[in-house]
């Protein structure tokens, strides 16, 4: 079986990618999307652990499967504001999103 | 219901009036201006009574008894922790003989207020903020905690804001009002850590519990605290005391005194002489027990030491400042100042007796002084100038005398005056306990008597040197009443406490009233405070000499060749540059105001700046150029592995980095929050792996 | 979530206020449907008293002490008192919503009100990293939709973009964190995760922490969590604002206090000397930026950021006087805060501004509202005797039983630089005159009730503070 460390070391990477992206990406849409990569890597996190220490009970995957719903919910809420602060300045820019600042 | 019930209830009372007066004129009643005023005073003579009725009886029992069983209620009110803090009242010598001067010297700059105020467009709102001051200094004095005191004591703090800010339309008023409120706001929570320090010890803080508990004053004692060398009773003196010199304008804290001056002037009466400042100190003297555990024979403890130095300073420092000042409020606001310093330095060289003595008198001719003073500004038509004022003494007779009492008291004028008795107990005192305070006070004594004599010859004699002071008049009734009741006090007050050696006085009076009653506050302790044993004939020489002298000195450069209308002052011809530095108070607001007040707009500007756009921008160039460097190697394979185009994509390579410097440059952007989140935590977990 | 689970009715009861919200909300929704357009202003009147009707069934109704559902909440008696905090604040913000002009009056928005009550409830109580996580997830997505609420504003829609990026970083975050705990104990039950935290490696565990931390300190606006306040403060509609400034803020210290009192207790001495680090930092920030603002709503979440600080003294504080005083404050804090931003909604409604120079001449405009802005700001500020003093006070005295004596320095100094801002306001509302000061300024119903209430209970507090605070004493008795 693959060692546990691999997991955690993907999840770790994913995260990153996932930061790096919230961090970097101009496009609000994008940042959501790297928002969902550090969900994503733990949800890994969270299943690996499951797997390894815990196989006999459901916490884990429970725990993963409140996740998703969470970030789907999420990304529903965010979408609309996204698209309310469209209509309002045709950007998702967040560059340009700065009105409200000092 | 025993007289001792009736007492508790009455004493619990004797706040509530003016605080309803307060609710009432600021709810119902602002638009009836004399139903305001009679209401207030109303309240304020129920008052009255009540404290009077209070203080006669318990007279009657006499100083020791009254220690021994003081009157005290109490109420669980705020449970903390385990222990019941508990709020309440409490009546010793100490607090009825407080209880006594106050209701006295409120009640007469009440009535007074109803001439000085009268055509003011906030007419009714000022009875209600005196009305509540009222209610601050009453409860304040018969609170039986310090946490209660401190209450009180911010209400005041609020009060004296709206009301030195009362006439708001003058800029320099409503500076005033900020100034006096965050000075003595630095001194109140200095004084407030002492007090959670204090509880932190004790786990209470009513007086009774802690100040007549011997066990808990020794704990105290010998408890090192967290600063080496203190003990925790010395910590706690020291942070208390931080208060007093806030509240009683001791110096450095002393600016706010003389601009709160920009009140109107029964306000200054009653905050900036009789009462307010009048708490500071009546909160050392109250604290005194606690401020002097550990002292052995006549050295002071530490706290004591402060105030003996910071006593005796001010008392010199703020005479030399009042000789040079013009406006006639100003010299008295010094005036007070100065006086306080005596009662300041009295307690720290253990004058306990004393201290609590001048407070009351002064309470009595400071307030008839300041009476006297708006009586001459109303009279003369609000002018304050005593350069512009002269020979008022026959259009304004009743005022002049008064003021003569007032000022012969505040200059300890030899026998006649109350300022005398009070004044020359704490330089006795002072003579066989530590020279140096006592020729220092001296010294200031003789100032002391030199510019009031200047103040009253300006005011009052020669021919007027302004047009307003040719017109002037005598005040109505409800303003010189109140003067004549308060000289009585001034002059006659002294009497109950002349000390039994004196010669002919002393015998022919036979017992020193104050003496026995009030210093039965402290029980015990009274008779472990160093003190002259035997009357000594030196030190009154010495203050009879300080005071005449002064007087006689004042008379001759002001008073025998009166001042001619544009004439300058000729102490400032014999002075020079000295008298512009007195003048303008040693430059000690310009100082604060460079060194304290600039850098710290500057600094919270600053900091501000930095860390908005300096640091962070900082950071983030950093991280851009981080960017900007994997971009550069992106971009160079894409140029150069792709494109092949060199000069097209070095200038993409410039182009991007400009915008890219523009954009970190910007703000209010959730991805440099976010960063700024990322790098903190980065940071504390550094921190830790590096420490931990 | 143990091994077997059996339902056990008496669970209900536990979350029966929460139960209760959930009802109340879908009858405010069918309300919503049944309602014209132009009545349609009454829903506010339907929430909130449908919340005093909550707010008395969570004070009164008998609830089992134990943890129900398996571990997954515990009504313990503090968690009914930051329960009732936030319903209460409920109550307000909804009465405030209705006299808030921009605003549209419509089911979903008062929908979405109760739901995240509901999540603040949840938070309360919630005894488990999964319940926690949802609970704190279903608060702040339904805050998102609020804040973002004015959809033709565009503050509004920004500072709910910037409040959702922000808070859904934060919680990725937190949920990073919660993973690895679940990873290191193999649990997700407080008292199991604390149990398994004290054989864990230490700095694995302090990372779990911090992570963790970066979730709480963005819903309580602690340094350095707070950047999207003054944006968010700003561009949200104001009775939001102070939904979130107060409701938001107390659920975030409340699961703080209750995961650092049962989940890091192993990690002792280094939370607590970071906590006072960031109590000093947070306080002290917040009122130096506060001087700055020139805009009200502005100004007073900077000014929020530093109520942060001043409660984290009590949660550094750590001991049962700490964690009683943070509460007591923050039910304190609810109603002085509100105050404030009540009277922003009525001078906002008649000049379109929230500068704080629109407030000039208000003294003249309206003695009601000017005393009630004053009221709030002595508070805030500390001035006795007012609910702020009392508050500040325990949580100082707290803070000099635990030895913090330094922090208490800190604070007593903020309350000083605090007031210099605070009394500028004072000095628009009463002594600097206006154009448009003859116009008086309308108070409809709700907003007097609301401000009636909280200047009521700023000054009852300050005075009287004994029965709310042995209330609360009582309750953190639970916990020690």
């Amino acid at each position: 079986m693959v060692p546990l460390q691999w997991y955690l070391v993907l999840s770790a990477a994913l995260f990153c990618v996932g930061l790096y992206a919230v961090l970097a990406r101009r496009n609000a849409i994008s940042i959501l999307m790297g928002i969902e990569l550090m969900l994503n890597a733990v949800n890994i996190n969270l299943l690996a652990f499951w797997r390894y220490t815990q196989p006999e009970a459901a916490v884990g995957q429970a725990f993963a499967a409140f996740v998703y719903a969470v970030a789907a919910a999420e990304v529903a809420v965010g979408l609309a504001l996204i698209v309310s602060i469209y209509r309002n300045r045709e950007t998702v820019d967040v560059d340009e999103i700065n009105l409200l600042k000092w | 219901m025993t007289i001792r019930q009736l007492l508790e209830i009455l004493t619990v009372l004797i706040p509530l009036p003016p605080f309803l007066a307060f609710a009432f004129i600021v709810l119902f009643f602002n638009r009836w201006k004399r139903l305001s005023h009679s209401i207030a005073i109303g309240a304020m003579a129920l008052s009255f009574l009540m404290a009077q009725i209070v203080f006669w009886t318990v007279i009657g029992w006499g100083g020791e008894a009254l220690y021994e069983h003081p009157i005290a209620v109490q109420v669980p009110w705020l449970p903390s922790g385990d222990e019941v803090l508990s709020m309440g009242v409490m009546v010793d010598p100490l607090t009825a003989i407080t209880l006594f001067f106050v209701s006295i010297t409120c009640l007469a700059i009440f009535i007074y207020s109803v001439g000085y105020m009268h055509g003011d467009p906030r007419y009714s709102r000022f009875f209600a903020y005196i009305s509540l001051f009222a209610t601050g200094m009453l409860g304040l004095t018969v609170a039986d905690n310090l946490l209660m005191l401190f209450i009180f004591w911010e209400i005041m703090g609020l009060c004296s804001y709206l009301l030195i800010g009362f006439w708001f339309e003058k800029p320099s008023a409503y500076r005033a009002a900020i100034k006096a409120f965050l000075t003595t706001r630095i001194g109140d929570v200095i004084m407030l850590l002492g007090i959670a320090y204090l509880y932190s010890q004790t786990g209470t803080l009513s007086f009774a519990a802690i100040l007549r508990d011997e066990a808990v004053l020794h704990e105290l004692a010998v408890t090192p605290s967290v600063i080496s060398g203190l003990s925790v009773a010395a910590a706690v003196g020291l942070l208390l005391f931080a208060g007093t010199v806030g509240k009683s304008a001791q110096f450095p804290l002393h600016v706010w005194l003389p601009d709160a001056m920009e009140g109107p002037t029964p306000v200054s009466a009653m905050i900036h002489a009789a009462t307010m400042v009048s708490a500071g100190v009546y909160m050392v003297v109250r604290m005194f027990p606690l401020l002097a555990v550990g002292m052995e024979g006549a050295v002071g403890t530490p706290p004591m030491v402060a105030m003996a130095i910071i006593g005796s300073f001010t008392a010199f420092f703020a005479a030399t400042i009042a000789v040079a000042q013009d406006d006639i409020k100003r010299v008295l606001a010094y005036s007070t100042i100065s006086q306080l310093a005596y009662m300041v330095a009295a307690l720290g060289i253990g004058a306990y007796v004393a201290a609590a003595f001048h407070l009351v008198t002064h309470a009595f001719f400071k307030a008839l002084l300041f009476l006297g003073s708006g009586s001459v500004i109303i009279g003369a038509h609000h002018e304050q100038d005593m350069m512009e004022m002269g020979g008022l003494r026959k259009r304004m007779p009743v005022t002049f005398w008064t003021f003569l009492i007032g000022g012969f008291a505040l200059s300890g004028f030899p026998i006649l005056t109350a300022g005398f008795w009070s004044k020359d107990e704490i330089l006795a005192y002072a003579w066989h306990l530590n020279p140096v305070v006592f020729w220092v006070l001296a010294a200031g004594a003789l100032l002391t008597a030199f510019y009031t004599m200047r103040q009253i010859c300006l005011t009052f004699l020669g021919e007027p040197r302004g047009e307003h002071a040719e017109h002037a008049h005598e005040t109505p009734w409800v303003m010189t009443g109140p003067l004549v009741v308060l000289a009585l006090f001034a002059l006659f007050f002294g009497f109950v406490g002349v000390p039994e050696e004196f010669p002919v006085l002393g015998e022919l009076i036979g017992y020193n009233w104050f003496h026995h009653f009030v210093g039965a506050t402290v029980g015990e302790l009274l008779h472990h405070l160093p003190g002259p044993e035997s009357f000594n004939p030196v030190p009154l020489a010495i203050s009879v000499v300080a005071a005449l002298g002064g007087l006689t000195l004042g008379w001759l450069v002001y008073g025998r060749r009166p001042l001619k209308a544009g004439e300058t002052d000729p102490l400032a011809r014999w002075l020079g540059p000295v008298h512009t530095v007195l003048k303008n108070k040693y430059y000690i607001d310009e100082l604060y105001h460079f060194v304290f007040i600039r850098p710290t707009v500057w600094l919270a500007g600053a900091v501000f700046r930095w860390f908005d756009r300096g640091l962070i921008d900082g950071i983030l160039h950093g991280i851009a150029r981080l960017g900007e460097i994997l971009g550069i190697a992106n971009r160079w394979v894409h140029t150069y592995v792709i494109d092949g185009g060199v000069v097209d994509g070095s200038a993409k390579v410039v182009g991007a980095t400009g915008r890219e410097l523009r954009q970190v440059l910007q703000t209010g952007q959730v991805q440099h929050y976010l960063l700024q989140v990322l790098m903190f935590l980065c940071a504390f977990a550094l921190l830790y792996i590096l420490f931990f | 979530m143990g091994g077997e689970t059996v339902f056990n009715a008496i669970w209900l009861l536990t979350i029966l206020p929460e139960l209760l919200l959930l009802i109340l909300a879908l009858i405010v929704l069918g309300v919503d449907l049944a309602l014209p357009a132009e009545r349609k202003r009454s829903l506010g009147v339907w929430t909130a008293a449908g919340l005093v009707i909550v707010l008395l069934v969570s004070l009164l109704a008998p609830v089992p002490e134990e943890a129900a559902f398996g571990g997954l909440v515990r009504a313990d008696p503090l968690g009914r008192v930051f329960r009732a905090m936030f319903l209460l604040g409920g109550v307000l913000v909804a009465l405030m919503s209705m006299d808030f002009r921009p605003l549209r009056q419509d089911g979903p928005y008062y929908g979405m009100l109760l739901f995240s009550l509901l999540g603040m409830c949840l938070m309360a109580v919630a005894e488990n990293l999964v319940m926690l996580y949802v609970a704190m997830e279903l608060t702040s997505i339904s805050a998102y939709v609020l804040v973002g609420y004015l959809r033709e504003d565009t503050f509004s829609a920004e500072a709910g973009l910037k409040y959702m990026l922000f808070g859904a970083f934060t919680s990725a975050v937190m949920l990073y964190g919660l993973s690895l705990l679940f990873g290191l104990t193999g649990g997700t039950g407080y008292m199991e995760v604390a149990a398994a935290l004290r054989e864990a490696p230490f700095s694995l565990a302090m990372v779990g922490f911090l992570m963790v931390l970066v979730g709480f300190g963005f819903k309580v606006a602690m340094v350095p969590m707070h950047f999207w306040t003054p944006d968010v403060y700003q561009g949200a509609p104001t009775p939001v604002t102070a939904f979130i400034s107060v409701a938001s803020k107390a659920a975030g210290f409340a699961v703080m206090l209750r995961a650092f009192r049962f989940i890091f207790p192993s990690l002792g001495g280094e939370w607590v000397a970071l906590m006072v680090a960031i109590s000093a930092v947070t306080m002290t920030l917040g009122n130096i930026f506060a001087v700055w603002q020139k805009n009200i709503k502005r100004m007073l979440a900077y000014s929020s950021v530093a109520q942060a600080g001043y409660i984290l003294i009590g949660v550094a504080a750590a001991s049962r006087l700490g964690i009683a005083a943070a509460a007591f404050y923050l039910i304190i804090y609810t109603v002085t805060n509100i105050a404030a931003f009540a009277t922003v909604v009525l001078v906002s409604n008649l000049t379109g501004s929230e500068d704080i120079e629109s407030f000039a001449g208000l003294s003249r405009r309206s003695k009601f509202l000017a005393w009630g802005l004053m009221l709030a700001l002595f508070s805030l500020g500390g001035v006795p005797p007012f609910a702020g003093f009392i508050g500040k006070l325990i949580l100082f005295a707290g803070a000099v039983q635990s030895g913090l004596i330094a922090l208490v320095v800190i604070g007593v100094l903020n309350v000083i630089v605090s007031l210099y801002y605070y009394l500028n306001v004072a000095k628009v509302v009463f002594e600097r005159r206006s154009e448009e000061e003859e116009e008086p300024v309308p108070i409809p119903v709700p907003s007097r009730w609301v401000l009636g209430f909280t200047m009521a209970a700023i000054v009852i507090l300050g005075v009287l503070a004994a029965p709310v605070f042995n209330w609360v004493w009582r309750a953190s008795g639970a916990w020690f």
